[in-house]
């Protein structure tokens, strides 16, 4: 396989290859008689990029006698030699050295030419079962706007998750009703679809990706300037992100979504995500508020002392009956009132008993309501853990419960356990004469005994 | 010799009005603990060597300072980082320096006056040890194989920046033949890359080339040029049948004086 192209294409060829260095590891490239295509797959095998150059783009095109070319580099080797793209005027790739190796020559401006030699690692190809024209739902537009949903959303960002409704669509960083802890920023951006130069959302969705592969693409289409168009079904189908320039550049990125059985449902379409609950920062907050007389601090303390021991639950497992949550409109308040009544509940079904004592103690030393003691543990309802007065229509019903709880029974002397696993307690190593009854297989043969 | 009675005591004055490329020099062969200093009649030379295999001179002719004294020919070895240390104690401002030596065993005495700022000074004493005589290189001129090529310096350091940085060797090939100017990285998993420039190309000033060289540097050695690389206006490349590598940094300060810097750097054998 051999082909050539002239310097402007192979800047774009070097751009796409940067880009698909952002998602994966390994390039493949594919030749076959209608054009070169490069594509990648990421490590947690959730995404797919792939971008299909034409013939046309090609000013040679030599195909082997069978007729196509796979094979796969390691994407490292492939950013070295495509780097600096400046000073090229021309670009040949081929394949040499009896299918074993990868020649890369640039020929560049004084006379300079520049050549590497890439081993091919095998001749593997990634084939994906997803069908790409099919989706219900297509929205297309200007990179440019797209630029500007992902520059809306901090560089460390993980996921982004778009709400698409017949008549706007909305970027966020989170799902409705996902239990967060108060240090998360909630972004969203809302967007009419008159902005868009094609908008079809058939079936109503919400779905959550993975935005680093995304922004990779997202810089190919601002290198080509061209247009960009995200076509998907619902919540665990897959997401697919076009670009097409000109009839000769055609990107595909398949990017798997959050699945509906991840998250749980509710009547009134509360999603939620089960994160890791961050104990200590959460906790640390909590010491550090204290009471003041801000309606909207208080509110967030009360969460905070029931999401507590909700989420050391979480922990350790995931629960799938949540109990449903107001929904509220997601661009209004950062906290979030729970429904006590079952969360409490819950913690005393399932919650473990150690660690549910640390946090709540921890709760009640926030809230200053009782002397803190180790062995106690506090349950209060929210309306009184504060001494400060809480706006009575934020708060919801609270069962009564018990303020105190007595000392939790103390651990049994178990003498029966040190006599059975006594020999735990004494030296590691005993030398013990072996018994007489035993057979003695060869004598002893230190000399000094 | 001396002409001021001040400058009874001193056998090397030298005065120079901006430091900018004295200093850039200084910077560029700091790869060693010492160096040694020689100054005579002709001028200046800084020597640092690493190991027996890489040796770096600055040349200061007295035209390019503005005072330069010497009684005798004085030679005296100091730590070269610490001279660029105090050469940088006004960071980026341009300064006047006067460097003074009263002879053996006594320290080199640096005077710094940054121009933006008349009211403060510096002057620092630099321990001088006695020198060990620096290794001698000599490309055979006569050489059937000698190879030169000049080339402009902002290119060659292009050139040399884009080259693999995970190679452990690079090879310079000269040739009359095709490929002229080569040089390749070797020791990359996976990926095994070159450079060629042809000899009509127009950042080749001179190429003289009798005889094809082939020879395999370290790496980590030829990297240690780059920062004379980065301010050199010209770079002259010599070698010859044996693969001791010369290369001559020309560097012109803004009044458009020359130093040299060069680098002689010996070749890796090939065992095989």
């Amino acid at each position: 396989m051999k082909c050539t192209l002239e310097g402007s294409n192979a800047r774009v060829l070097a751009k796409a290859i940067q880009s698909l260095s952002k998602v994966g590891k390994e390039l493949f490239i594919e030749a076959d008689g209608q054009g070169l295509q490069m594509r990648t797959i990421n490590a947690t095998q959730s995404a797919v990029g792939s971008i299909r150059f034409s013939r046309a783009m090609f000013d040679t095109f030599q195909m082997p006698p069978s007729g196509d070319c796979y094979c796969k580099i390691a994407m490292k080797s492939c950013l070295g030699v495509f780097r600096n793209m400046k000073q090229v005027e021309h670009c040949e790739l081929s394949v040499v050295n009896n299918s074993t190796k990868f020649q890369v020559k640039l020929r560049c401006k004084l006379e300079t030419t520049k050549q590497a030699l890439l081993s091919i690692v095998d001749e593997q190809n990634i084939t994906s079962a997803v069908p790409t024209d099919q989706s219900v739902n297509c929205i297309r537009g200007d990179f440019k706007l797209f630029m500007e949903i992902s520059n809306s959303f901090i560089a460390s960002e993980e996921e982004l998750t778009l709400e698409a409704k017949p008549d706007s669509l909305s970027a966020k960083n989170y799902i409705e009703g996902a239990r967060v802890n108060d240090k998360f920023m909630r972004s969203q951006l809302k967007l009419k679809p008159s902005e868009f130069s094609h908008y079809q959302v058939a079936q109503e969705a919400v779905i959550t990706f993975c935005i680093k592969e995304f922004r990779a693409f997202l810089l190919f289409a601002e290198a080509l300037n061209a247009e960009m168009s995200i076509e998907f079904d619902d919540a665990g189908s897959p997401f697919l992100l076009k670009i097409k320039k000109h009839a000769e550049i055609e990107c595909i990125l398949i990017l798997s979504t959050l699945s509906p059985d991840d998250v749980s449902f509710s009547e009134d379409y509360c999603q939620r995500e089960i994160r890791e609950a961050d104990l200590p920062s959460v906790a640390q907050k909590r010491k550090s508020s204290t009471p003041g007389p801000t309606v909207q601090q208080k509110r967030r303390l009360a969460e905070n002392t029931t999401v507590i021991s909700d989420e050391d639950a979480s922990v350790f497992q995931f629960r799938e009956h949540r109990p449903p949550r107001p929904s509220e409109a997601p661009s209004v308040q950062p906290a979030r009132l729970l429904a006590d009544g079952d969360t409490v509940d819950v913690v005393e079904e399932e919650a473990d008993e150690e660690a549910l004592l640390l946090a709540v103690s921890e709760a009640a030393q926030a809230s200053q309501a009782y002397p803190p003691n180790s062995t106690e543990v506090y349950f209060f309802e929210t309306e009184e853990a504060p001494p400060t007065v809480l706006p009575p229509e934020k708060i919801n019903d609270a069962e009564e419960e018990d303020e105190s709880i007595p000392q939790s029974p103390e651990r049994e002397q178990r003498h029966k356990l040190r006599t059975i696993f006594s020999r735990c307690f004494q030296n590691t190593y005993v030398p013990r004469e072996p018994s007489p009854n035993s057979q003695v297989y060869a004598p002893n043969s230190d000399t000094e005994d | 010799m001396l002409t001021q009675s001040q400058y009874d005591d001193y056998k090397f004055v030298c005065r120079l009005d901006h430091i900018k490329t004295f200093h850039a020099a200084i910077k560029s062969i700091c790869f060693s603990d010492f160096g040694t200093l020689q100054a005579s009649e002709e001028g200046l030379l800084i020597t640092v060597e690493q190991g027996k295999s890489i040796q770096a001179t600055i040349f200061i002719s007295p035209s390019f300072f503005a005072e330069y004294h010497i009684q005798d020919s004085q030679s005296f070895s100091i730590k070269i980082n610490v001279l660029a240390e105090c050469l940088s104690l006004f960071g980026l401002a341009d300064c006047g320096i006067k460097m003074l030596y009263k002879g053996e065993g006594s320290p080199l005495l640096i005077l710094l006056e940054p121009h933006d700022d008349e009211q403060v000074s510096t002057e620092c004493a630099i321990k001088t040890t006695n020198v060990e005589e620096p290794m001698e290189y000599e490309l055979d001129s006569n050489s059937s194989s000698l190879n030169t090529i000049f080339m402009r310096g902002p290119d060659m350091s292009n050139i040399f920046h884009e080259l693999d940085k995970a190679a452990e060797e690079y090879e310079l090939t000269i040739s009359p033949l095709k490929p002229h100017f080569k040089i390749a990285t070797l020791g990359v998993m996976q990926a095994e890359s070159s450079v060629e420039v042809a000899k009509s190309s127009d950042m080749i000033i001179l190429f003289n080339c009798h005889a094809t060289t082939v020879a395999q540097y370290k790496s980590q050695q030829i990297r240690l040029t780059n920062k004379a690389l980065q301010v050199a206006t010209k770079v002259a490349i010599k070698t010859d049948a044996s693969g001791l590598l010369e290369m001559h940094f020309m560097m012109q300060s803004d009044a458009q004086e020359e130093m040299y810097v060069r680098f002689f750097i010996t070749p890796l054998l090939d065992i095989s």
